[in-house]
């Protein structure tokens, strides 16, 4: 992504800053299955980590150990500059901890300019307005056309989010999660079920926003071509393990990666 | 500009005056208008106490459409808060000698508002069949309460007859039964009924009914945006409370008598009925649903003993073809259909 490198010289300047987020020794065991075994990582506001790893490898459980939508068996988390360990969930996506989902997450009953505006709103905490109107709150308003604009959904936006194609439906889910304003964004397989041709432009308009907002991206893709072409680094699980954690070039030349994940086929 | 404020503010003369020609506004200045008239025109006390009767589960069928319709929980334990609303004012004033017609309805709502958090705080947890078990079951703990007379205030299965209530310091409980209905409490219930669409029409519109819908559309996003959703879940059981006991506290004076039957569970299920009956997706459904309902029981216990199964009938029909949309929805699909078809040709 050619964005990214140009902007190497704060990559570097950055890394010796603190990480936005930092895994420490992290396990979660469900029963006598341990599905995620001592995961300690590290992720910075200003770059794009794929997280790659056969099935079973503990990725999606690794991603709901940060959101809060599992407990931790034992270890800690630390995001900006916090322990959010035992932060209940909607607590993380307030301190700007925002993960989107495989399947997108909508509100399909609403058009979808109310799918922004609600987050919008949520994002200011202002659930608890009981006495003004939603559609003349001009503040929220003019952020969400902002939003819709910046995502190309302007000529959706009072259609009801039921009858959109799925690809649309994606870039709303990621819409609503950029309303949160997050310093990081957690994307489990962001063009899961869109068209081949459509993934890339569903991974541009991702990154785009995230290089403009300097939001910190970590996603899960199994699609190797698209894992070397937007992210910055590569950590490769297996086995709820770390397998490695370099660069793009260096994970995808790595003897253990390709053996274990690339051949295996995933 | 800073919108933070309510809207109202800033709210332009033009804006205004759309307002007010609002065809909606209009119509419902009219029928207000109507209703308030209807008793004195016509001097006939049955209809009046019809309609009082029906402006009451009005209330009642709105207040509960907030849990059902908006957040998207269905509680079969309603008629606590109905019966808490009913209770209160009874024991109120025979207990405490309170008369005040305005204090009672504060107090009936605060106590259903109590009742409607405790029972909230213990189902919300819990979803959709598990919900609705659980409402009912804490509902029911109430009903028993009341029936077996523990803490020897609601006098059991007998049931407490209530007088008349005061209206700022105004000895109106004086006046003759039919009078005080007709020249008085009709038009407190009336508005009432009007103060609840305008409040709730305004709720629900507000970045708190947008968060409920929210909740009921997907909870894992609302939790995702950072909405505490148990929490409101836990407001709207209150409002919806609040509202229910308000209902119960002014049908209260109109039967003039309270037993435990109305904390039943087939008292929740009426409730129930009259929404699905007028349609839930709905605002004003639930008010069409609760006059249906009451016009219905009327006509078919006049003609038949066997009124539960055309009750149930009905329900079936309604429910099978319009769904969601109960009668109300279905009206409006059917204009709808109807002005398309005009342009059409």
């Amino acid at each position: 992504m050619s964005t990214r490198e140009t902007d190497s010289t704060s990559t570097t300047q950055n890394a010796s800053t603190e990480p936005i987020l930092r895994t420490e020794n992290v396990r979660k065991e469900f029963g006598n299955l341990v599905a995620v075994d001592g995961v300690s990582l590290e992720f910075y506001d200003d770059e794009i980590v794929g997280i790659i790893g056969p099935n079973g490898a503990g990725k999606t459980t690794y991603t709901n150990l940060i959101s809060g939508a599992l407990s931790l068996t034992d270890g800690t988390i630390v995001f900006d500059g916090d322990d959010i360990s035992d932060l209940r969930k909607y607590k993380r996506v307030r301190r700007g901890l925002v993960r989107s989902f495989q399947i997108p997450q909508i509100y399909d009953e609403l058009t979808v300019f109310e799918n922004v505006q609600s987050s919008v709103l949520s994002r200011k905490q202002e659930n608890n307005r009981l006495f003004s109107l939603t559609h003349r709150d001009t503040a929220s308003i003019e952020e969400t056309e902002r939003l819709l604009e910046m995502f190309n959904l302007e000529s959706h936006a009072d259609e009801h989010t039921e009858h959109l194609p799925h690809g649309v439906r994606k870039i709303l889910d990621v819409a609503m999660s950029f309303a949160l304003r997050p310093k990081l964004m957690v994307l489990d397989e962001p063009t899961s079920g869109v068209g081949s041709r459509e993934k890339n432009a569903v991974m541009e308009t991702i990154t785009d926003a995230a290089v403009e907002r300097n939001i910190g991206l970590i996603f899960i893709e199994h699609d190797m071509e698209l894992i070397r072409s937007y992210s910055d680094r590569i950590v490769a699980l297996h086995e709820g393990r770390v397998l490695d954690d370099d660069d793009p070039a260096a994970v995808m030349n790595s003897e253990a990666v390709n053996q274990f994940i690339l051949e295996g086929g995933v | 500009m800073s919108t933070r404020l309510p809207t109202f503010g800033d709210m332009k003369a033009q804006e205004l005056k759309g307002l007010l020609l609002d065809k909606r506004l209009l119509g419902g200045g009219v029928l207000f208008a109507a209703l308030a008239l209807y008793p004195g025109l016509t001097m006939n006390a049955y209809h009046t106490r019809l309609l009082a009767w029906i402006m009451c589960f009005a209330i009642a069928a709105l207040g509960f459409n907030i849990v059902l319709g908006y957040t998207g929980l269905l509680s079969f334990g309603h008629a606590a808060f109905f019966g808490t609303g009913m209770y209160t004012v009874v024991i109120a004033m025979e207990s405490a000698g309170i008369t005040d017609l305005i204090v009672l309805l504060v107090l009936a709502m605060l106590a259903a508002g109590v009742v409607g958090a405790v029972i909230g705080a213990l189902s919300v947890k819990t979803h959709e069949i598990y919900f609705a078990l659980l409402t009912l079951a804490l509902a029911q703990l109430l009903y028993v309460l009341a029936a077996r007379d523990v803490g020897g205030l609601t006098r059991g299965t007998d049931g407490i007859g209530l007088s008349r209530p005061d209206f700022l310091g105004i000895p109106i409980s004086e006046a003759p039964a039919h009078i005080y209905l007709m020249g008085f409490y009709y038009h407190v219930i009336l508005v009432c009924l009007f103060a609840t669409i305008a409040v709730l029409w305004l709720v629900l519109r507000s970045p708190f009914g947008l968060t409920l819908k929210m909740i009921r559309e997907n909870e894992t996003r609302a939790e995702m945006s950072g909405v505490p959703i148990l929490r409101y879940r836990l407001y709207s059981m209150v409002l919806s409370a609040m509202i229910v006991g308000l209902a119960g506290a002014l049908y209260a004076v109109v039967v003039g008598h309270v037993t435990p039957e109305y904390l039943d569970w087939t008292m929740s299920g009426e409730i129930v009925f009259m929404a699905l009956l007028g349609g839930i997706g709905t605002f004003l459904g639930p008010i069409i649903g609760a006059s249906g309902f009451i016009i219905l029981q009327e006509v078919a216990l006049g003609v038949t003993t066997y009124w539960h199964f055309t009750m149930g009938l009905v329900l079936f029909v309604v429910v099978l073809t319009l769904r969601e949309k109960g009668i109300w929805g279905g009206a409006k699909a059917l204009v709808d259909d109807l002005n398309e078809r005009r342009d059409d040709s």
